[in-house]
């Protein structure tokens, strides 16, 4: 007797069988292309548009509060629900300040365009000004959901100025791997220079990045030790990426979204070049003792940076007591600039600029406080859970955080 | 044409009633083994690849008294192997040379089909890990790196019975690597030989 | 993709293998996924190693997640065509106990069941200084049907996964506490077959869709996504 598998079942087995199917659709922003025909905005009217504001509409994506910063040329939105916040692009036009972009929440996969837009008589005129006792801006418009046409309404209304503590401090928002990981969907690839450029927008003022070596001496970005799909598309190079060298590595290898590998010195070039990012923390991987050609690179763009006058820190990450040891063994080390992830003890040692605890051990009050009277910082990595984020920022006195999520960061520190 | 002497072949091959024959032993173990041609499958988007080379296998089975058999299996397989030209800045031009071979180690559980008119016709499922050796050449360097993967097969195997010990047939053998998301398919000439039986 | 072939090659399995012939066979008795109901006091037991096709972005370079799932489970016959569960899986970094209950009903050939499993699990891993632990309460509803085919036969399940109570601690902190509702479902297919003489060997796929897959505990902090996460299961009943 013939017998047959139910057509059912088999339709089941197939299409349950496919790969992880996660697709951050990508919004179309201002398809007017309004912001072609405005005028950037000076730095001055910029600052008179900072701040911290309430959602009047919109609470579903936004949350009660966000704050509102520019961030290198980007105006951002940072709010508190889902880690969410927004990147948009503003200028004036007929005394108008329109301003377009997208909203993403980065725990999950939520995004989609905002449109909006501040008029002359609701605080366009006093920001075109330049007028800092313009009080009372609101900002209106819409955004939408993925990208459906459908459109809800977007009002924020200017509630207070950021406190004196916030813009006299020096904290950092320290972004991982370069601004974010392939596991968050943005769009590039983590620890490229296309990552890098979107850093600022995300909230960053400083980024993490991760430093490898190819077989031939080159350092280059990359996390992983070998070559796999998480990171890479398919290619016709596989296993330990150090074993290979820089020609093949920077040719034959392509990126999750499309991008080459960038060497260190291109990415730290490229920072100092198109970015007001701060801080670099190089997170060194390789097997091998990476510590002179690192220094070397960081030295170059130390002074490359100087030269261009950027207020631009590069320091090499020790994350092991090997490490600790390769600087040692290297001509005056004392002057390298370091961050040690080691005992305090170890971070007088190497003579490290800042100490970064891992955030499980606590907010180490005591302690950080210490070096910060040795004139040395402290920063906490890599601190993500959002209650965690609040009660470091609440109870801690970290100089800086470390964290795949730099709009939640940046969102509690601003509403300080 | 070639199509139909394939389907003429199979046709030939599933109608032959061969009157069943199982083994009057019990319990039965055989080493397998063959070679022949391996067909790299990827969605890689690389010109000039050559994705065709040698696949051989080699596995221990013990067929038990019901229609399974399980087994452990190794062998080898070309998956790519790639000349290509590459230029880059400061370091000039060369012609690379990147390949691939895989060896896998797995478990196998066998299924017969058609006990009663196709006593020699085999299902296979393994999984284990493959050992991934990649090389590569270019400006003056040389390199190899290897790596394991997850891997899942699955196989038909017609094997024809020439002496009492000495089965002679052939295989088709599909394989996925997990690491690379790529799979591959090999058609290969099998002997068996049946070293104990009880 | 690629899982979609690793899927057709065991659907082909189980397609050519049909037309087997019949022979005296205790399948009913052998079998354990196969929904049929026992005899009171009547046990089967069945261990396998389930090997996952994990999300590389979750688990990154974490290789602990890698290690394949041993699973044993014992079911036995109650009265009014109940039978109860019993199992314990791990990875070594996560152990998971579960019990059941389920009811079972045949139509001649065709049996279905349906319960639910109550399971507790917890994990841990010290990696890189961070000793993370976590556990959690779970609660699996799940309805079964199956096959007898005259050599063989062929049960599939699926069940919600409800993890109704999850704790994780890192060193010293409690980082969460928290209660979740459904956050995931899975589909298998398990066939069943004699090795050797009552010995049964049991081949299966699993389609997990979820949002929490408790072998993966300790790298979904932050995700609120779905992950479809398969598992070929190869095992033996006792």
């Amino acid at each position: 007797m013939k017998k047959r598998i139910p057509l059912p079942l088999i339709l089941l087995l197939l299409l349950s069988s496919c790969d992880n199917p996660v697709e951050v659709a990508v919004p179309v922003t201002d398809p007017e292309q309004i912001m072609s025909l405005t005028t950037p905005l000076p730095a001055p009217s910029k600052s008179v548009m900072e701040g911290i504001y309430t959602v009047v509409s919109g609470k579903p994506v936004f949350g009660d509060e966000v704050v509102v910063k520019w961030k290198g040329n980007k105006l951002a939105v940072f709010t508190s629900k889902e880690a969410g916040y927004a990147v948009l692009d503003a200028g004036s036009l007929d005394s108008t300040v329109y301003i377009t972009g997208y909203w993403r929440q980065r725990v999950g996969t939520g995004t989609g365009p905002v449109s909006i837009a501040i008029a002359k008589d609701e605080g366009a005129a006093g920001i075109i000004k330049a007028d800092t006792s313009a009080v009372g801006i609101v900002i209106r418009g819409t955004y939408g959901v993925g990208t459906t046409s459908q459109r809800r309404e977007l009002v924020l209304q200017y509630l207070r100025p950021f406190s004196g503590f916030v813009k006299n401090s020096r904290f950092l928002v320290i972004a991982h791997r370069g601004g974010g990981r392939n596991s968050d969907y943005l769009g590039c690839s983590e620890n490229t220079i296309e990552m890098i450029s979107r850093a600022e927008g995300y909230g960053a003022d400083g980024i993490e990045i991760d430093v490898k070596v190819s077989k031939d001496g080159v350092p280059f970005l990359y996390h992983d030790d070998d070559i796999n799909l998480r990171l890479t598309q398919k290619g016709v190079i596989w296993g330990k990426i150090e074993q290979f060298s820089w020609p093949l590595l920077s040719t034959l290898i392509t990126l999750k979204n499309g991008e080459r590998i960038p060497s260190l010195q291109d990415a730290l070039q490229y920072i100092i070049d198109n970015t007001t990012l701060r801080f670099v923390w190089l997170d060194l991987k390789s097997e091998s003792d990476e510590m002179p050609l690192v220094a070397a690179i960081q030295k170059e763009m130390l002074k490359n940076a100087k030269a261009a006058k950027r207020d631009l820190e590069i320091v090499i990450g020790l994350p092991t007591e090997d490490k600790v040891a390769n600087l040692m063994k290297m001509p005056a080390h004392d002057n390298i600039p370091t961050l040690c992830e080691l005992s305090p003890e170890l971070v007088r040692g190497a003579n490290s600029l800042v100490w970064a605890p891992r955030w499980t051990l606590g907010t180490q009050n005591s302690i950080v406080a210490q070096l910060q009277a040795e004139g040395r910082r402290a920063f906490v990595w890599t601190l993500d859970d959002q209650t965690f984020i609040k009660s470091f920022i609440d109870e801690g006195i970290f100089d800086g955080i470390l964290t795949n999520y730099p709009s939640v960061v940046a969102y509690y520190h601003y509403m300080r | 044409m070639r199509l139909l002497n394939v389907i003429i072949l199979l046709f030939v091959l599933f109608t032959v009633n061969t009157k069943a024959q199982l083994s009057e032993a019990l319990y039965n173990l055989t080493l397998e083994a063959g070679g022949g041609l391996s067909r790299h499958l990827t969605t890689m988007e690389q010109p000039g690849l050559n994705l065709t080379g040698f696949g051989g296998t080699l596995r221990v089975m013990w067929h038990p008294e019901h229609l399974l058999s399980v087994g452990v299996e190794t062998g080898y397989h070309h998956i790519y192997s790639i000349q290509t030209d590459v230029s880059v800045y400061g370091f000039g031009k060369s012609t690379a040379e990147v390949s691939m071979e895989a060896v896998p180690v797995m478990g196998v559980l066998s299924m017969r089909i058609f006990p009663k008119t196709l006593p020699y016709l085999e299902v296979k499922y393994a999984t284990g890990i493959y050992l991934l050796i990649s090389r590569g050449s270019g400006f003056g360097n040389k390199m190899a790196s290897t790596q394991f993967s997850i891997g899942v097969v699955g196989a038909v195997t017609y094997l024809v019975p020439v002496t009492r010990t000495l089965s002679l047939g052939g295989e088709l053998k599909y394989g996925y690597i997990s690491k690379i998301q790529d799979s591959d398919l090999s058609l290969q000439i099998m002997g068996s030989w049946r070293f104990m039986t009880w | 993709m690629h899982m979609k072939i690793s899927g057709i090659v065991i659907i082909l399995f189980l397609l050519i293998s049909f037309p087997a012939t019949s022979q005296d066979l205790e399948l009913r008795k052998n079998t354990f996924h196969l929904p049929v109901a026992m005899g009171v006091g009547e046990v089967v037991h069945t261990i396998g190693l389930a090997t996952a096709g994990l999300p590389e972005d979750v688990i990154e370079t974490v290789d602990a997640f890698r290690a394949p799932l041993l699973a044993y489970r014992v079911k036995t016959g109650l009265p009014w065509n109940l039978f109860a569960t019993g199992g314990l899986e791990s990875n070594i970094i996560t152990w998971h106990f579960s019990a059941g209950l389920n009811w079972s009903h045949e139509f001649g050939e065709l049996g279905i069941s349906a319960g639910a499993d109550v399971a507790f699990w917890f994990g841990w891993l010290d990696q890189e200084g961070f000793d993370t632990r976590m556990n959690g309460w779970q609660l699996y509803p799940n309805i079964t049907i199956g096959y007898t085919f005259p050599r063989f036969s062929v049960s599939v399940r699926s069940e919600l996964m409800i993890p109704f109570r999850q704790s994780t601690r890192i060193g010293d902190i409690l980082t969460s506490e928290r209660s979740r509702r459904v956050e995931g479902w899975s589909v298998g297919i398990y066939i069943e077959q004699p090795l050797w003489k009552d010995n049964y060997a049991v081949i299966g796929f699993k389609s997990n869709f979820t949002k929490f897959y408790y072998p993966m505990w300790a790298g979904f902090s932050t995700f609120d996504r779905f992950f479809y996460i398969p598992e070929f299961i190869i095992g033996f009943n006792l």
